[in-house]
């Protein structure tokens, strides 16, 4: 069973993977800011983390800054979930620290995020 | 002038005195002449009458034979000689005895007169002439007597006795002679002594009876007696006086003649004359004065007239004429004066028309000169009034709350105004000389200073933008900018004229509007994304499957709802994206084909839905990766084929290229859809705009889609163009410059 961390400060957006994606079957973490998530990042070793970019106390930016210096996560697949329209310095960033990826949650649909998910973690 | 009249003095008085002898002399000779001839003529009735050979004969007869015959015919001779002579007194003649036998007086006849002088001179002597003195009358009488000679005997003599009074007229004679002055006669009575014969004038008894003794010698009386013929000019009269005398001698009668005058009477005049010369000194003397006065005047006057005409003339006034007839060296100078200035006028009237001349050369030189000076001044005054208006607006300049500095063409500060220190903290003074920029230490990238320049000074354009510029604190503010080259009539670059607004506080507030627009957008997509999963996953839930339509309707209203609320925001960040400006870092190198490729992709899935085919077409092999934003350029395809899609009608196919040809990348898509009216199609790239047609279409439409697209494409330097026809279709071509891609 393949694990999601769930990195979020919207509880309906949680809520809505976590059910969804439970039920997709997969083991779902979830993490409220980018400090609780780059715990259960390394306490959990998720295959792969949804990371917001706007949150309290941590911002998934820096959190993603902090797992790719982490040598037992730097490699974890990441997917930002975001409202934020990227730009370049984002994008650097991402296309730098791969395997990244970038989404704007309110410019896609759920299904094609799940599409990608299933992409990133293949049976 | 005293010497003069001294020496004229004396000599008139020598000259009276002279004058008074020569006068002297001249009586005493007339006199002489006189008497002489009157003498003479007795003398030569005597000889005439004793000549006459009658008488004589007679005489002789008688005395030989006494006959009163012959006493008559005596007689009648006697008588005839008397009458034809006047002053004849008596005549009468006597015979060698001395008796009177014959005379015109006969009472007197018989007398013997043998005593008598005049019988025993007058016997013997021929032309005897005897004054003598009637001693009862005092008459004076002549008598003349001589001899009568016949045949070698004295037969007689005759006495013819005159009246002496033409002799003693002479001496009454006293003409010329003043009222001291007399003529004597005088005869030697035989000692030396002088007996006069006339009467003096002052003694008519004197004559035959004064006698003058010999002894004063200087008596001119005893001289004349004397047979002198002087004249005495210092001598005494038989009265003592002093006088003038000239003296004469009538030899024939031994009698002299004195003419004389008192010194007195002479002198008196002189005398007068002396006062009257001194009186006439003292009136020359006074008459000098005046005289010299005058003299002096008529001579210094025409000096005078010439000197004041000589200061005339020295003073300009070349008419004076001076008119000297003094007949003198003055005159002379006179005419040698108006000669002069006749000449000088001459010169002066040729000096004055070359002066004229001249005049009017340096007039015409003055008018032109003023004209000059006119125009000048005209000039002059546009320049004032252009000074006036150009201080008026460097005031201007100054109190503008705008920075300017105005460069010269190599960018180095001639001038700026005080804003510059107001707004950046350095002063004027620290820019200017400096090339502009080099205090505000260009914060900015190099390339952008390099494209300001190139703009400026290369292709002489004005420039306008945002630039960031450092103040001296430090602290960087944004400034609108705009500078303009100011180019002379060739066409090269005199100035650069730069003008700077610090927009900070603009953009501080654009920022903010912009920031709020963001996270007011992201805000809104928080609950809109929720919505959007929940509605989604809802719509893939089976109860939903199964639910009635109308809540599946209903669902599915909210869904697209939220789509377009979500679509809107969606437009709204990229719009105030654009309109922060945000300035990007190095542009990533991106491969167009691929992004079109993927945006196909993407777009075919929508494309299917609408049952439209979509045809994309690269029609070039190599496009060089390009700079340029990846993710917007998919927006901007994704805008254009999502427009062809949605305004197409069902069925029909959409085409879309993409081609590079020399320096550009030209992408097309084309549609046979709804199309866009002329009208519509100038508004159509601006924001909000919806045609109504789209409208009606597609009422979901935000109307940022093609605004988006063209601030892309422009912003990329490309160009953004569409072709259409309502009802028929509608082609959008972009073209992008593939070297110079920048990023937005």
């Amino acid at each position: 069973m393949k694990k999601i961390l769930i990195v979020e400060d919207e509880l309906a957006y949680v809520r809505l993977l976590s059910s969804q994606l439970t039920a997709q079957g997969y083991k779902v973490i979830e993490a409220v800011n980018g400090e609780k998530g780059f715990e259960a990042a390394k306490t959990e070793h998720p295959d792969l983390i949804l990371l917001d970019i706007r949150m309290p106390v941590m911002d998934g930016m820096t959190m993603l800054g902090l797992l790719r210096k982490e040598e037992s996560v730097k490699k974890t697949k990441v997917i930002m979930l975001t409202n934020l329209e990227p730009d370049d310095k984002i994008i650097g960033t991402i296309v730098k620290d791969e395997p990244s990826y970038y989404f704007v949650k309110s410019n896609i649909q759920f299904n094609d995020l799940l599409k990608k998910i299933k992409e990133l973690l293949p049976e | 002038m005293l010497l003069v009249s001294f020496i004229g003095y004396s000599s008139v008085k020598n000259e009276i005195i002279q004058n008074n002898f020569v006068k002297l002399d001249t009586i005493a000779q007339v006199q002489k002449n006189h008497l002489q001839d009157s003498i003479q003529n007795e003398l030569d009735l005597l000889r005439l009458f004793t000549g006459k050979p009658v008488l004589r004969t007679n005489l002789r007869d008688f005395n030989n034979t006494p006959t009163s015959q012959l006493q008559t015919s005596i007689n009648n001779n006697l008588l005839q000689t008397k009458t034809s002579v006047a002053n004849i007194v008596n005549i009468f003649v006597a015979n060698p005895t001395g008796t009177i036998v014959g005379s015109t007086d006969q009472s007197i006849l018989g007398t013997n007169v043998s005593t008598e002088d005049f019988f025993t001179k007058g016997i013997r002597e021929n032309d005897v002439s005897i004054l003598k003195k009637d001693n009862a009358t005092g008459v004076l009488f002549h008598y003349l007597a001589g001899p009568l000679v016949l045949d070698g005997n004295i037969v007689g003599m005759t006495t013819i006795v005159v009246d002496a009074k033409d002799i003693i007229s002479l001496a009454q004679d006293f003409t010329g002679l003043g009222n001291t002055g007399e003529t004597l006669l005088v005869k030697n009575d035989g000692n030396g002594n002088a007996l006069f014969l006339t009467p003096t004038r002052d003694d008519p008894s004197a004559a035959l009876n004064l006698i003058v003794q010999r002894q004063n010698k200087n008596l001119p009386s005893v001289s004349a007696a004397a047979g002198v013929e002087e004249i005495f000019d210092n001598a005494v009269d038989y009265q003592n006086v002093p006088v003038f005398a000239a003296t004469r001698y009538i030899k024939d009668v031994n009698w002299g003649i004195v003419v004389k005058i008192d010194q007195d009477e002479v002198l008196t005049p002189i005398k007068k004359l002396r006062g009257l010369f001194l009186y006439l000194i003292g009136m020359a003397g006074f008459f000098i004065v005046l005289i010299g006065i005058l003299i002096s005047r008529s001579i210094t006057e025409p000096i005078l007239r010439l000197i004041t005409a000589t200061i005339k003339v020295a003073r300009g006034d070349l008419s004076q004429h001076i008119n000297i007839t003094s007949q003198d060296e003055i005159e002379i100078l006179g005419r040698a004066f108006n000669t002069m200035t006749s000449k000088l006028k001459k010169s002066h009237s040729m000096l004055e028309l070359q002066v004229r001349d001249r005049t009017n050369e340096l007039k015409n030189t003055n008018i032109a000169v003023l004209n000059v000076l006119e125009d000048l001044s005209v000039e002059k005054s546009k320049y004032e009034v252009l000074a006036n208006d150009l201080v008026k607006f460097k005031l201007a300049l100054d109190s503008a709350s705008d920075q300017i500095i105005i460069t010269d063409a190599e960018g180095i500060v001639l001038y700026g105004n005080k804003s510059i220190e107001k707004n950046t903290g350095y002063k004027v003074e620290d820019a200017v000389g400096k090339k502009s920029g080099t205090l505000w230490k260009k914060p900015m990238p190099l390339e952008y200073y390099q494209n300001l320049w190139n703009t400026i000074k290369t292709q002489k354009k004005m420039f306008i933008g945002e630039i960031e510029n450092r103040k001296k604190t430090g602290e960087l503010y944004t400034a609108a900018i705009s500078i303009a080259p100011v180019v002379d009539s060739a066409g090269n670059v005199e100035f650069f004229v730069g003008i700077e607004r610090d927009i900070t506080k603009e953009k501080e507030i654009d920022r903010a509007k912009s920031e709020f627009v963001s996270i007011a957008s992201h805000q809104l997509r928080t609950p809109l994304g929720i919505m959007k999963w929940y509605l989604e996953a809802l719509e893939n839930e089976d109860y939903y499957k199964k639910s009635p339509l109308v809540i599946r309707d209903y669902v599915d209203e909210i869904y697209k709802s939220n789509e377009r609320v979500l679509s809107l925001v969606r437009d709204l960040l990229s719009v105030s994206r654009i309109g922060q400006g945000r300035v990007k870092n190095s542009p990533t190198p991106a491969d167009v084909i691929q992004a079109m490729q993927e945006v196909g992709k993407q777009m075919d899935i929508v494309a299917q839905e609408k049952n439209v085919t979509l045809n994309i077409q690269i029609q070039s092999q190599k496009i060089p990766l390009v700079n340029i934003d990846i993710l917007r350029f998919h927006e901007v395809l994704e805008n254009l084929i999502g427009n062809a899609i949605e305004y197409s009608f069902t069925g029909s196919s959409i085409d879309v290229t993409i081609r590079g040809e020399g320096d550009s990348l030209f992408i097309s898509v084309k549609d046979s859809g709804i199309g866009i009216s002329p009208s519509d199609q100038k508004k159509l790239f601006t924001k909000f705009f919806r045609s109504e047609k789209a409208v009606v279409h597609n009422p979901k439409g935000s109307g940022l889609g093609l605004y988006l697209v063209k601030s892309y494409v422009e912003g990329w330097g490309g160009r953004v163009a569409v072709e259409s026809t309502e009802g028929k279709g509608s082609t959008f071509t972009i073209s992008l410059p593939i070297s110079q891609i920048k990023n937005l």
